[in-house]
């Protein structure tokens, strides 16, 4: 829907508009300095109440770590956004292109700045949501719908997962607050959910941040435009998984279980996705499985979580965000240049694509870790902290970083440096618009600028304040460049070295890991059978239950009823039931007769004798009203029943015999029987079990005392329905005029017969008849607060009398002599009523309170009610008489 | 004698369900008119029976008479009687439409409209 909406108002591509999109880089720019004012490394905090029932706030706190992701995010976001201008310059929907972006880069830095749990949950969702969108773009593109949905369907149920989690959290804690759970952190290490929790949101964190063997949905993800994949992939997205991590550290990380799937789920990570990076060929896959790697690493260095690993994760998300943002955009350039991104075929851009190479080789030397670039400084810190460690995980860093060096290289070399003879590329000229080549050039050089001037900013800002957000006894010392010759950096030489050696012996290595991947199934293959089985097991059912009879849909639904009654009916004890004693010889004969006539309607193959069946039942059961004490009712009913059959013997005749319709299977009827009579016994024994309960009359004895004190009638049933519980009739007033209306539409021809009984004794009376009825149905509606009568049953006589009029004139007749259309009728009278309610709020009381001007007239308030009541019901039910009489002949 | 009208409700959604589950739609029809009838009936009966007191209150009292009928399943009621009218005529008129559409008063077998909507 977003979608159809933003495709109208993107601009024509005229570009005197074009500037209108320039605020979509300012506003991300304009963040970014907000925050920079704002922040200081003690953390700043707002919040307002949203939802305080849920305990759900509006709070948000900017501190240390905070910071580092929400500068990335803004920051970044402003030169993705930049870069999007040039990027998508030609795409008809550019303008949903960066309100998405800028959609999703407030959804996530409402994920990093949140410090409430749910609301950080809502948040993430939105990323979720977001980046289906932004991943999907090119939605005219079936792989491109399929990868949005694939990772929409991972982070989402991997949200779902989380939110489970965090509602555990926020149960063990008492407070969904961020602050206040910090604050109980020993209290939940103690509770028999902590380990159910920490599974739960890891499952949550380890989905959006591409951890094996969720990994497959990153990948895939570069379907998407360049700009997103920049943006999602290396600062914002997959980082919020990690981000949720290091936030929850100071909760989880005292635990074994925390410390040993993070160790483990981040190595597995690394070393798969290097594996499979090394055999792709595209430029944005390599890139892709290099991130996956990256994400392996920084969740390897938040599970061994000390000061040093902290640290080193701080600096290797800011240093990875720079250089992996601007490879994405060197490769978004190489790819509109030559139109392809595949390895093989490119060589020798440098002649064209010169800005992006200067780029694209910085960012490379601070992706391979050189020296002095953020990329090197990170690793050093990675290497001191894994070294710490044991020598295990020191040997997988190595071995990855080395085969990272080595992709690196590959990934610059081969398109600018490579050679094919004396062939000159056929390449376009992109860098002539500043927009594409800006942002890589900026971050490219951060990369290098960074540590040489900025470094001890960053610890003042960033890295102190960060690490002691995640690890609460962290005092981290001021970060160096140079350490003198140690491990760490002889590593840091190792790795380079032999980085260079396997770029040389690449094909070698990639043909070899081809192979060792084909021996494994595809974490991919698994999903999308997952996929299929459940889309199976929808059909199966879809078509077991949906089989588009109607009468084997009502037979299903029945069956369940009658089993959830069987359990019911097995709890009531049988000595419960009431002697049959005190029934008087009439009752029996009234009681024998309605169930005579519900037999003869059920059996009766005539329809005629169905509805004189049916008719019995209806004037039998005003009778049993009556004699039970309940006159409003049971004049109603007559009504009611009266008019049912007027609208029975007009339609009647233009259904089909009862006997043209070929019959259910003996075994069908006889289970439609068992059922229905089944049904049947256990609403009698309900009942029976009801009324040999005492009754709690409280509510009916409330009614009963204040009929005359508070409502000024003596018809307590009356005064119930237009002062007690008027709202209630209101509505049922609004129901019945809207079953007019859907009623009258399903007649569709605009045929108006001219039905009339021709007799002349009926056309005379009927005359003086129906002037009698509506004298007296006005009679009935004023009288109804003090005696049986009221809106409905003055409306039905009027109702009644009106018919007479038609049958003996013409529907035209009568709509002449109402003057107003049915239709107005009805909606003055629900007017009426709710103005009645309306004129109580001037008194400063509830909407619908009865209103009484005794001292100087007898009227008040529930009498406009009632005076509502009985216009709606005239026009709501005399417009469907009269269109039906008017289609029908 | 609540027990009576307990029986004839019984009798009355029995029968009600049995024509639902036939195939003639004016069937289905009388048997949502038997299972509305039951429900009032239903309701009024869980209320309690009360022969001969109106629940009106005389002109001189406050109170109604000491053994008055319950009023409040009464006001449940006339409410539910008219708002069931509006449903019944609304489904007659439904089926109508469906069977002038659909030329079958089969609900188990109605093709698809005659207009090919």
């Amino acid at each position: 829907m977003l979608n159809s909406i933003t495709d109208q108002v993107n601009l024509p591509k005229n570009p005197d508009n074009q500037w209108l999109l320039l605020i979509f880089p300012v506003l991300p720019v304009l963040i970014f300095v907000t925050l920079i004012s704002i922040y200081t490394p003690a953390g700043v905090s707002w919040n307002t109440q949203w939802i305080p029932g849920l305990d759900i706030n509006l709070s948000f706190k900017l501190d240390g770590l905070s910071f580092l992701f929400a500068g990335l995010i803004s920051g970044i976001g402003a030169l993705i956004q930049l870069y999007a201008l040039g990027y998508m310059r030609n795409s008809e929907s550019r303008f949903s292109f960066h309100l998405y972006l800028t959609l999703f880069m407030l959804a996530m830095l409402g994920v990093v700045m949140s410090d409430n749990i749910l609301l950080l949950f809502i948040f993430w969702e939105l990323t979720s949501v977001i980046s289906y969108l932004l991943i999907g773009f090119n939605h005219q593109n079936k792989t491109s719908r399929k990868n949005a949905l694939q990772s929409l369907i991972v982070n989402g149920s991997g949200g779902l997962a989380m939110l489970a989690g965090l509602i555990l959290l926020g149960a063990m804690a008492g407070s969904y607050e961020l602050n206040t759970i910090m604050a109980q952190a020993n209290i939940i290490a103690q509770h028999h959910w902590f380990i159910p929790s920490l599974v739960l949101i890891l499952l949550g964190a380890f989905t959006k941040s591409a951890q094996f063997p969720f990994h497959f949905w990153l990948p895939n993800a570069m379907a998407a435009p360049t700009p997103v994949s920049a943006y999602l992939h290396s600062a914002t997205m997959v980082k919020a998984g990690i981000y949720l991590l290091a936030r929850l550290s100071p909760i989880y990380a005292h635990s074994d279980t925390w410390f040993y799937t993070l160790v483990i789920a981040g190595c597995v990570t690394a070393v798969w996705c290097t594996f499979v990076a090394l055999k792709q060929t595209d430029l944005k896959l390599m890139l892709a499985y290099s991130t996956n790697v990256a994400l392996g690493k920084l969740t390897l260095l938040l599970g061994i979580g000390t000061e040093l690993a902290i640290s080193a994760a701080l600096m290797f998300i800011l240093a990875h965000s720079f250089y992996k943002a601007a490879l994405f955009m060197v490769a978004g350039n190489i790819d509109k240049a030559t139109g392809t991104r595949d390895i093989g075929q490119l060589y020798g851009l440098r002649s064209v694509l010169v800005i992006s190479m200067v780029a694209g080789v910085f960012a490379a030397l601070s992706k391979a870790g050189f020296p002095p670039l953020l990329g090197f400084l990170s690793k050093e810190y990675m290497y001191k902290a894994a070294t710490e460690i044991n020598g295990w995980i020191t040997f997988i860093l190595v071995m990855v970083n080395v085969l990272m060096v080595a992709l690196t290289i590959m990934l610059i070399a081969r398109p600018f440096f490579a050679r094919h003879g004396d062939a000159v590329p056929e390449a376009k000229q992109v860098e002539t618009k500043a927009a594409m080549w800006i942002s890589p050039l900026l971050l490219a050089f951060g990369s290098f600028i960074v540590p040489l001037i900025g470094l001890s900013w960053l610890d003042h800002n960033v890295i102190f304040p960060g690490s002691s957000d995640i690890l609460r006894s962290a005092a981290p010392k001021a970060s160096a460049l140079w350490h003198g010759v140690n491990l760490p950096l002889v590593l840091s030489v190792i790795t380079l070295g032999l980085g260079i050696v396997v770029y040389y012996i690449y094909p070698t290595v990639s043909a070899f890991f081809q192979q060792l991947n084909s021996l494994v199934p595809r974490a991919e293959d698994i999903f999308d059978r997952i996929m299929d089985a459940m889309m199976a097991l929808a059909k199966w059912q879809t078509a077991l239950f949906q089989q588009q009879k109607l009468s084997r849909h009502t037979l299903l639904f029945f069956a369940v009823l009658a089993t959830v009654l069987f359990g019911q009916l097995l709890s009531i004890p049988l000595a419960m039931f009431d002697p049959l004693s005190g029934v008087a010889f009439y009752e029996f004969g009234i009681a024998l007769l309605l169930i005579g006539a519900a037999l003869v309607c059920t059996l009766s193959q005539s329809r005629l004798l169905s509805i004189a069946a049916l008719g019995m039942i209806g004037f039998m059961t005003t009778l049993v009203f009556m004699i039970y004490s309940a006159p409003d009712v049971a004049k109603t009913l007559l009504l009611v029943e009266t008019l049912m059959v007027v609208f029975l013997a007009l339609l009647m005749r233009h259904l089909p015999h009862l006997t043209t319709v070929p019959k259910h299977s003996v075994k069908r009827k006889v289970v439609n029987a068992v059922i229905a009579g089944f049904i049947g016994v256990s609403v009698t024994m309900l009942l029976m079990a009801i009324t040999s309960q005492p009754m709690d009359s409280s509510v009916s004895d409330f009614f009963a005392e204040n009929s005359v004190p508070g409502g000024h009638g003596r018809n307590i049933v009356n005064v119930i329905l237009v002062d007690f519980r008027a709202f209630d009739t209101l509505g049922e007033i609004v129901v019945v005029v809207i079953a007019g209306i859907a009623a009258v539409s399903l007649l569709k021809t605009k045929a108006k017969k001219q039905n009339r009984i021709q007799s002349l004794i009926f056309a005379t009376t009927a005359h003086i008849v129906a002037a009698l009825m509506l004298v007296f149905s006005v009679y009935l509606l004023l009288r109804g607060h003090n005696e049986p009568g009221g809106g409905f049953i003055g409306a039905l006589i009027a109702v009644i009398g009106l018919s007479l009029l038609m049958f003996a004139e013409s529907p035209r007749y009568v709509r002449s002599r109402l003057h107003i259309k049915p239709l107005f009728i009805a909606l003055a009278g629900v007017a009426i009523s709710l103005m009645s309610g309306v004129v109580s709020l001037f008194f400063d009381k509830p909407f619908l309170t009865g209103l009484w001007w005794k001292d100087v007239i007898p009227l008040g308030t529930p009498l406009l009610f009632d005076v509502g009541v009985y216009l709606a019901v005239i026009g709501g039910v005399m417009g469907m008489l009269l269109r039906i009489n008017e289609e029908l002949d | 004698m609540e027990i009576v009208w307990s029986v004839v409700v019984g009798v009355f959604v029995a029968a009600g369900i049995y024509l639902m589950l036939e195939k003639h739609i004016l069937r289905l029809l009388f048997g949502i008119m038997l299972l509305s009838s039951a429900v009032n009936l239903a309701i009024f009966t869980a209320g309690r029976l009360t022969p001969g007191e109106l629940p009106l209150i005389d002109s001189q009292a406050l109170l109604p008479p000491e053994n008055a009928a319950n009023p409040l399943p009464q006001a449940l009621i006339l409410t539910a009687i008219v708002i069931g009218f509006g449903l019944l005529i609304f489904a007659l008129m439904l089926f109508y439409r469906a069977y002038k559409e659909t030329d079958s008063a089969d609900v188990d077998n109605m093709p698809d409209s005659k207009e090919g909507q």
